[in-house]
């Protein structure tokens, strides 16, 4: 949080005015101040509102903390902006339910086990991936009756209500789910929600199925797609164990993207690595090929690029060797 | 249809009994004696000219609606009444019942409203015979056979009707009197009674009333006696308006029509001002609030709005109508525009005023927005579940609109878990994403009553790792008689670590020999 340093007020007022006066000036104009840097609204009385939720989380593992955030004095007061814009993408439409999940588990690392979340899907997206079941939303920790389902005709009507919720403050987090690339929600769209996000201080988390990457205003972009269960050694009888996902860190905001292997403790609902080991480099794709090595500055991730929405923004295309033709005369 | 000019007659044709009959015809075509009922090959034989249109009930009943609708602006209780038992060729006839009582004094009494409605209806050009009288029988026979006999007397023009609104007005006094010379038809009688009736000498209202009641009630059953002392009062009749009475309303009569949005907006704030004031008098809050919009064409336009909670403040109310008019998008045409402005609370509730919670937060912006966003979206689109105690997996929770119940349940145990948000390790048994139609998969299992060691799915062939089951979940045949096949649940993680829930429809040999697999869900 930002740190004032006040060395005696009363020197910078003018010796006749009384003093009373001029220190609560002082100090309103330094809320003010403190809420344009911190864009936390004022109340009416001229004092700061007092936020019940933090403006960043830490994620509670050193290593993609350090990932998300540069410098490392700052990991301690967290590194994942909670009034922002977080995007979770499936690869492919097998992947849906795993990015589904991660998403969820974000949301409630970001926004606390309280509030109301809101789910934005279409028609299209909701028979693709099949809709949010309640006895499995407990099973990951979230009580189905947070839970309303926002359900929406076109993409219109879909960035109309992402926007309002947005808006909205006293609400949990706001998932909204798209399909594909549409062109109607590009780099605007996702500034505008991001912007809101902000001035709401609520995690609006983009779930995006079987897209492509796009430029966006979000401060971070995920790929997830599931990782062997995790087998409980008490539970002999449980042979499919609780999830797991390959997270893959594409993008990050002042961050440098990675690939772990991710658990989720439902109950202290944090992240935790898997047990497998620490962080698993060697990240699967789809088809369950090893892939590259991320680099620390290219895309995380090669392996089965899905096809491009054939409406969405172009991607940036690798130039090939040019030729320069010299004049024949 | 009576004033068009150099046209031919018009009728209406429709098929009965194997010919091709008139139906209905307009006022020229009865001057070449023409009548209904006629086979329509003699109605040719005699004018050759006539336009022969094919008869369409469903738009008959959507103008009935449509008119009805537009009565609307007199007084909230209209309804439609149809009576096709009443003649012989099977049509339905449609009038329209207005219970005028205590709304005449808004319009300048009952003479001027029922002027007005003549000459409103008559602009847009329906000819329509109408009449004011102490019980809906007596007005309904007198609209329809009316006493001066000039029902169907060819030029009535417009200002003369009018002008003889008076005869039409009939006072309870007068009820008797002026019932007793028409024929027995107006008393609402089917075509088998009436033509009873005529065998025994009755034709007449007036000889029915001078004859003793038993034996006409022994003879003719109940019903006679029954439109009798309703026509006359004697017996309380109700007519069942088509839309809910609203408990408060509030409504502007415009000078000039408006069109603008700017200008609606600014009368439903207006409006609303009015209706708070009423329901802060009452202690209430609105939960359903409609708006009519009154076309000068005379179509009228409705939309309504749900609150998740009872609501008292007027820039609430526009707030949501404005939601609910931008949805609306292209279906919004004000035409001429709108000439009568209408807000009305459907549904009430006690609002209790509350204190904002020292410590929780005020629930109100979340449940705002939901009344917001089922304002634009429709009330269906915006919905939370709530848990039902059964064992079949895609019943165990219930859509509900979530404005209907906007406090967050607690947390209550789940069918087949003792209680899921308590704290275990156990992984989750139910998938966080079910298919609201199970898709089929292709499946190689070992042994018919075992779970697959491979399977297709969307095309994409998966080796099964684990599989952990069955999870037998059978119908609920005490339930419903409909019984559907056992269903064998398997959780199954395939190679790559995705994790399905598939089911095995049929016991294999008692139900069914070839099990079909599905594919119902996925896990996180």
């Amino acid at each position: 949080m930002a740190g004032f340093a006040i060395s005696k007020p009363g020197q910078k007022s003018g010796p006749g005015l009384q003093p009373g006066i001029d220190r609560r000036q002082l100090v309103s104009a330094l809320n003010e101040k403190i809420s344009k840097i911190e864009h936390r609204p004022l109340r009416i009385d001229g004092t700061l509102q007092q936020d019940a939720r933090p403006r960043a989380v830490s994620l509670g593992i050193a290593e993609i903390d350090a990932a998300l955030c540069h410098d490392a004095g700052k990991t301690d007061s967290g590194t994942l902006a909670v009034g922002a814009l977080h995007e979770v993408r499936a690869a492919t439409a097998l992947d849906l339910a795993a990015s589904a999940g991660f998403a969820l588990a974000l949301g409630s690392l970001l926004a606390g086990t309280g509030g109301t979340i809101f789910w934005i899907a279409e028609k299209q997206a909701r028979t693709e991936a099949g809709e949010f079941y309640g006895p499995g939303l407990a099973g990951l920790g979230i009580d189905p009756a947070r839970l309303i389902r926002v359900f929406t005709k076109n993409s219109n009507e879909t960035l109309w209500a992402a926007g309002e919720i947005a808006a909205c403050p006293g609400t949990g987090f706001c998932l909204l789910e798209l399909r594909g690339n549409p062109a109607s929600a590009g780099l605007a769209f996702s500034r505008r929600l991001a912007l809101r996000a902000q001035s709401a201080n609520m995690p609006v988390l983009l779930l995006r199925q079987s897209g492509g990457e796009e430029a966006s205003a979000a401060a971070t972009r995920w790929r997830v797609s599931p990782a062997p269960s995790i087998k409980q050694a008490d539970e002999p009888a449980r042979l499919v164990g609780a999830p797991a996902w390959h997270a893959a860190l594409e993008k990050s905001r002042g961050g440098r993207p990675g690939a772990w292997t991710l658990e989720w403790k439902r109950d202290e609902c944090l992240f935790a690595l898997s047990r497998g080991g620490a962080a698993i480099r060697k990240a699967r794709t789809s088809t369950g090929k090893p892939s590259g090595h991320p680099g620390p500055d290219g895309p995380a991730l090669s392996g089965n690029q899905p096809a491009q929405a054939f409406d969405g923004p172009d991607r940036t295309r690798t130039l090939g060797n040019g030729m320069a033709l010299e004049r024949a005369s | 249809m009576n004033a068009r000019p150099e046209t031919p007659p018009i009728v209406i044709s429709g098929q009965r009994n194997n010919a091709m009959r008139l139906t209905s015809l307009d006022e020229p075509a009865t001057r070449f004696g023409l009548f209904r009922g006629q086979a329509l090959t003699d109605a040719r034989a005699i004018c050759p000219l006539i336009e022969v249109l094919t008869e369409d009930p469903d738009a008959d009943c959507l103008l009935a609606e449509a008119i009805a609708d537009w009565c609307d602006r007199y007084t909230p209780l209209v309804a439609v009444e149809t009576s096709s038992a009443l003649n012989t060729l099977n049509i339905n006839e449609y009038g329209l019942m207005l219970d005028i009582t205590g709304c005449a004094g808004l319009f300048g009494g009952e003479k001027s409203l029922l002027g007005d409605l003549l000459a409103r209806l008559f602009h847009q050009g329906f000819c329509a015979t109408a009449a004011i009288a102490a019980t809906p029988g007596a007005a309904w026979a007198i609209a329809r056979y009316d006493p001066a006999k000039r029902r169907g007397s060819g030029t009535t023009d417009q200002a003369d009707r009018i002008d003889r609104t008076g005869d039409f007005i009939i006072s309870p006094a007068a009820t008797k009197a002026v019932l007793s010379p028409l024929p027995l038809a107006a008393l609402r009688l089917d075509t088998e009674t009436l033509s009873g009736l005529a065998r025994v000498g009755l034709r007449l209202v007036g000889q029915l009333m001078a004859r003793p009641r038993a034996p006409l009630a022994r003879r003719f059953g109940k019903l006679l006696m029954l439109r009798l002392d309703q026509a006359l009062g004697a017996v309380e009749e109700t007519i069942s308006p088509r839309l809910p009475v609203p408990e408060l309303t509030a409504e502007r009569r415009l000078a000039e029509p408006i069109g603008r949005m700017e200008d609606i907006e600014f009368l439903i704030e207006r409006l609303a001002g009015h209706l708070c004031e009423s329901l802060e008098k009452r202690g209430q809050g609105a939960r359903v609030i409609d708006l009519a919009l009154f076309r000068t064409d005379g179509k009228v336009m409705r939309a309504g709005v749900g609150t998740s909670r009872p609501v008292r403040e007027a820039s609430a109310f526009l707030l949501l109508f404005r939601e609910r008019l931008a949805a609306l998008q292209e279906d919004f045409d004000p035409g001429l525009g709108f000439e009568t402005i209408r807000l009305s609370v459907s549904e009430a509730q006690i609002l209790k005023e509350m204190e904002p919670g020292f410590l929780s937060a005020d629930p109100r912006p979340v449940t705002d927005l939901v009344d917001r966003l089922g304002a634009r979206l429709g009330m269906a689109s915006v919905l939370r579940s709530t848990a039902v105690d059964t064992h079949l997996p895609e019943r165990a929770e219930i859509l509900l609109p979530a404005s209907q119940d906007a406090t967050p349940q607690t947390a209550e145990p789940l069918p087949g878990m003792a209680n899921p948000l308590a704290r275990n390790h156990l992984p989750p048994t139910r998938p966080l994403r079910l298919f609201a139609h199970p898709e089929p998969v292709e499946t190689i299992a070992q042994i018919p009553d075992g779970p697959p060691i491979r399977f297709r799915w969307r095309r994409i062939l998966h080796e099964i790792l684990h599989a952990e089951g069955p999870e037998r979940i059978a119908d609920e045949w005490w339930a419903r008689t409909d019984i559907r096949m056992t269903r064998d649940y398997y959780r199954i993680e395939d190679q790559q670590g995705y994790r399905f829930w598939i089911f095995r429809e049929g016991l294999y040999g008692s139900e069914t020999s070839v099990p079909r697999w599905f594919m119902h869900g996925l896990f996180a």
